[in-house]
């Protein structure tokens, strides 16, 4: 075996466990999806291509919502942009590679794959790459399973599997917020697309809502900072 | 074909985020604070946006608010997320609400 072999079984074997974690949400994916009209299809190349799970989501949320296109990878821009500093720490270990080894191992950066690669020091990019190919194994595999029960299932099951969307963001809010400002933002987020709905466009609600609610977290963050500053400065 | 188009552009626009600091190296670094600040609290704000009114306009359609499943249900997955950090878990009691309600309840 050639080093880049043995790099990309190691990451592989590295990514196998994590694929227990990632097939619950690819199946609930499928399901959504399928709720939302896609087809086996569309969710396979969707899965292969674009490669990231919460965006995914969000964009079956927003078909839902009767977003537009354009809409939909603004929201993913936004969204992804945290694998711009996933991919800036992982950037030394790929500079020894060519390029289109380089512009693979772009594509395999997802919080699961870039977990497992950052915690092996010695790790490349045929590492990622390997972790990656072991989580798209169970992403875009679930994923069809999902999509392709979904059609079996009695209308009550097929309701409650494309709630799976609803129940993932409200899971992933109610784990993520730590203090005032994310409860801030995620309320906010909220009211304000029920607030605007009807009020904009189709679907503009939702990346209005999205893009103040977030400035509303950033501002009650550095609200807190400075205010935690003048105590100190008071004490 | 609209959908097509959904996805070639979503691949696009995530592998863009990806390959960024390949092509650019780490200038992305040097982006000001508050951008970084603001990009923290989009999921939860995106994720929002999304999730309450899916929740509370169907409710709100219904006889009255408490009488359809889905406030039960996010209500559910957010205190299981709050208590077992599972975020598993917390799904798939949202999937659970939903469907009991629909099989006992109507």
């Amino acid at each position: 075996m050639t080093l880049m072999q043995q790099g990309w079984a190691a990451g592989f074997r590295a990514g196998l466990p994590l694929t227990l974690g990632v097939a619950p949400f690819a199946v609930a994916f499928g399901l959504a999806a399928r709720e939302a009209g896609l087809g086996p299809i569309s969710v396979g190349v969707m899965s292969l291509v674009v490669f990231a799970g919460s965006a995914q989501f969000l964009a079956v949320g927003m078909v839902q919502a009767g977003a537009s296109a354009p809409q939909i990878w603004l929201a993913t821009l936004f969204l992804n942009s945290r694998h711009l500093l996933m991919a800036m720490v992982l950037l030394p270990r790929l500079a020894g590679s060519r390029w289109w080894v380089r512009a693979l191992a772009a594509h395999a950066i997802s919080d699961e794959a870039f977990a497992v690669t950052s915690r092996e020091p010695r790790a490349g990019a045929a590492f990622l790459i390997g972790a990656q190919s072991a989580l798209a194994l169970a992403w875009i595999g679930g994923g069809l399973v999902g999509v392709i029960v979904g059609a079996a299932l009695p209308p009550a099951m097929a309701e409650a599997a494309g709630f799976s969307l609803i129940g993932f963001f409200v899971a992933v809010v109610a784990l993520n917020a730590r203090g005032l400002p994310d409860w801030g933002a995620a309320t906010a987020g909220g009211g304000l697309a029920l607030l605007l709905v009807g009020m904009l466009p189709r679907g503009w609600e939702l990346l209005v809502a999205g893009i103040g609610a977030a400035a509303i977290g950033a501002l009650l963050e550095s609200r807190s900072r400075s205010a935690s500053r003048d105590a100190r400065a008071a004490g | 074909m609209e959908l097509a188009w959904l996805i070639l552009g979503m691949a696009l626009v995530t592998y863009a985020t990806r390959a960024a600091p390949l092509l650019f190296g780490d200038r992305a670094e040097r982006l000001p604070p508050w951008v970084h600040r603001w990009l923290r609290y989009l999921p939860s704000a995106l994720f929002a946006a999304v999730a309450v009114p899916a929740i509370v306009s169907p409710a709100v359609a219904a006889t009255s608010f408490l009488a359809h499943p889905y406030p039960w249900a996010a209500l559910a997955s957010g205190v299981l997320a709050r208590l077992t950090a599972n975020l598993t878990l917390a799904m798939l009691a949202s999937i659970l609400v939903v469907l009991l309600w629909r099989l006992w309840l109507g």
